[in-house]
């Protein structure tokens, strides 16, 4: 579509008074943190000397593969809009965008993920939560944040959930959708800590790839791997947490997954219908299930995708033919899934003015996903839209 | 419909400048002397082109009023970048090489100093 949609610019402007107006929340706004900063917090000296003269371990499961250079044509840095380490860097930027609240990820390069020294894992894991809580948490300006999980060892999990989910301005337990599957029973610890809280689980697309030889070897190019690889992982891990039962033990859990796109929403929910009703007797044998005495789902695995799973906005990739938009928004139940985010300040950053030039997209469902959804998902508060 | 949209020391070299005319947004581009006009309107996220070659553009909010952004011109080629997304576009024909759809074009030159421009 050529034709320039008047409530795109106004007077000149990107962010116009229409878009200001409206309550936004980005539920994925990264930060972007140099090693440096972390190094303050870490507690232990032994590891803090690590890092400080070999740098943080690779994880074995860390979030970017080895294309991103190569793939992704990043040779002059243009690929980024800007850094924010902190509350006041982070203010600024929702000041541009009109944005009204945040809920902070970490860069995608913070390598939480399995390494061969949990220990200094766990220290970076912790260095990052108690960096965010003293530079970053300002609720009073709109500014939340998810803190990691140190998922690797479930005890440890617990224990960095209790140490910092009662946080005022955490408002998410926060990991990767890597090659492992969180329905694992051993994850069980983690979801009891944080629906205890009223936490949603919040994971952040992983690795680039799925740990197979086709995704591994075989693709040269960021565009395939994140509609191909990144989309098989979200199925993946959206599926195992539905068929192996987690949200028949946990009704309460809340997971919401960012950048993951979200037009899996109809597939996963329709073709899983379709396929358990019949094979719904492969269910008995999930350990979880058998744990709680039942032979089957407790719903139809749809239901759970509506109720309990949310998906971020960017990037959106809804085509600009309003009927085919609001025929894909209404199959992905939009208006209770889709949570908005911009991925800030990555190169594909969707900026807060496409929900008011999409066509397809009604004002009640774009309020939804603006700031609705997030409201409820995250237990942000009423005066939130005020 | 020829309209003077102002003295070519208005469009700085290296540059692109919003120029509203006629109710229409025109991104207009000075490469080496060189004007180009084209809709101020890149159509994958329907975000102004005419931003770029500034580092910064004015997002005119509660922040620092300084939104970073991509893109760049290609003097050589005579295409851009855009500033958003970094799809590029030919200047001359508003043509992507990777899209079949165009950005409209303008018939634009300077005469005695001024630019003028062909709605």
């Amino acid at each position: 579509m050529n034709s320039q949609d008047p409530s795109a610019f106004q007077d000149g402007r990107i962010i116009t008074d229409t878009v200001r107006e409206h309550t936004i929340v980005d539920t994925d706004f990264h930060l972007e943190l140099p090693e440096d900063c972390l190094l303050p917090y870490v507690e232990d000296a032994a590891i803090r000397r690590k890092i400080e003269r070999f740098g943080i371990p690779d994880g074995l499961d860390s979030p970017t593969g080895t294309i991103i250079g190569y793939a992704n044509h990043d040779e002059d840095s243009r690929h980024h809009l800007g850094e924010a380490e902190t509350a006041d860097e982070i203010h600024q930027v929702m000041g541009d965008f009109g944005i009204d609240a945040v809920t902070v990820t970490p860069t995608n390069h913070l390598p939480v993920g399995t390494t061969n020294y949990p220990a200094v894992s766990t220290a970076v894991v912790r260095a990052y939560n108690d960096y965010v809580r003293e530079k970053v948490l300002d609720p009073g300006r709109g500014i939340y944040a998810n803190f990691v999980i140190p998922h690797w060892n479930p005890e440890t999990a617990v224990a960095e959930i209790e140490r910092v989910g009662d946080v005022e301005g955490f408002v998410g337990g926060y990991n990767y959708t890597t090659q492992r599957l969180w329905g694992n029973q051993q994850y069980d610890p983690i979801f009891s800590a944080l629906t205890e809280r009223d936490l949603p689980l919040v994971m952040h697309i992983g690795s680039l790839s799925t740990g197979s030889d086709l995704f591994e070897t075989e693709m040269r190019t960021w565009v395939e791997s994140v509609v191909s690889a990144w989309t098989a992982n979200q199925v993946a891990h959206v599926t195992n947490l539905i068929v192996t039962g987690v949200f028949d033990k946990f009704p309460d859990l809340n997971v919401v997954y960012l950048e993951a796109g979200n037009q899996w929403i109809p597939l996963v929910s329709n073709q899983l219908d379709d396929l358990y009703q019949v094979f719904s007797k492969d269910i008995e044998l999930v350990p979880r299930l058998r744990e709680l005495d039942q032979d089957y789902l407790g719903r139809m695995p749809s239901e759970y995708v509506y109720d309990n799973v949310y998906a971020s906005t960017q990037p959106i990739a809804l085509p600009r033919n309003g009927p085919e938009a609001e025929a894909i928004l209404t199959a992905c139940h939009a208006d209770e899934t889709f949570v908005f985010s911009t991925d800030w300040p990555h190169h594909a950053t969707d900026v807060t003015t496409w929900p008011f030039n999409q066509p397809g997209l009604d004002a009640d469902t774009r309020e939804r996903i603006l700031w609705k959804n997030a409201q409820e998902v995250y237990r942000l508060p009423e005066s939130l839209s005020a | 419909m020829r309209r003077d949209i102002g003295p070519v020391e208005d469009f700085p070299e290296g540059e692109a400048t919003p120029v509203e005319v006629e109710g229409r947004l025109l991104a207009v581009f000075n490469v080496s002397g060189d004007v180009y006009a084209l809709q101020d309107n890149c159509p994958h996220k329907n975000l102004p082109l005419s931003v770029l070659g500034d580092p910064t553009v004015r997002g005119d909010g509660g922040g620092s009023d300084d939104i970073p952004t991509l893109g760049r011109i290609e003097h050589a080629d005579r295409t851009i970048d855009c500033p958003w997304h970094n799809l590029e576009w030919d200047l001359e024909t508003g043509e992507s090489p990777v899209l079949n759809t165009h950005v409209p074009t303008y018939d634009v030159a300077v005469v005695d100093g001024r630019v003028v421009v062909d709605l």
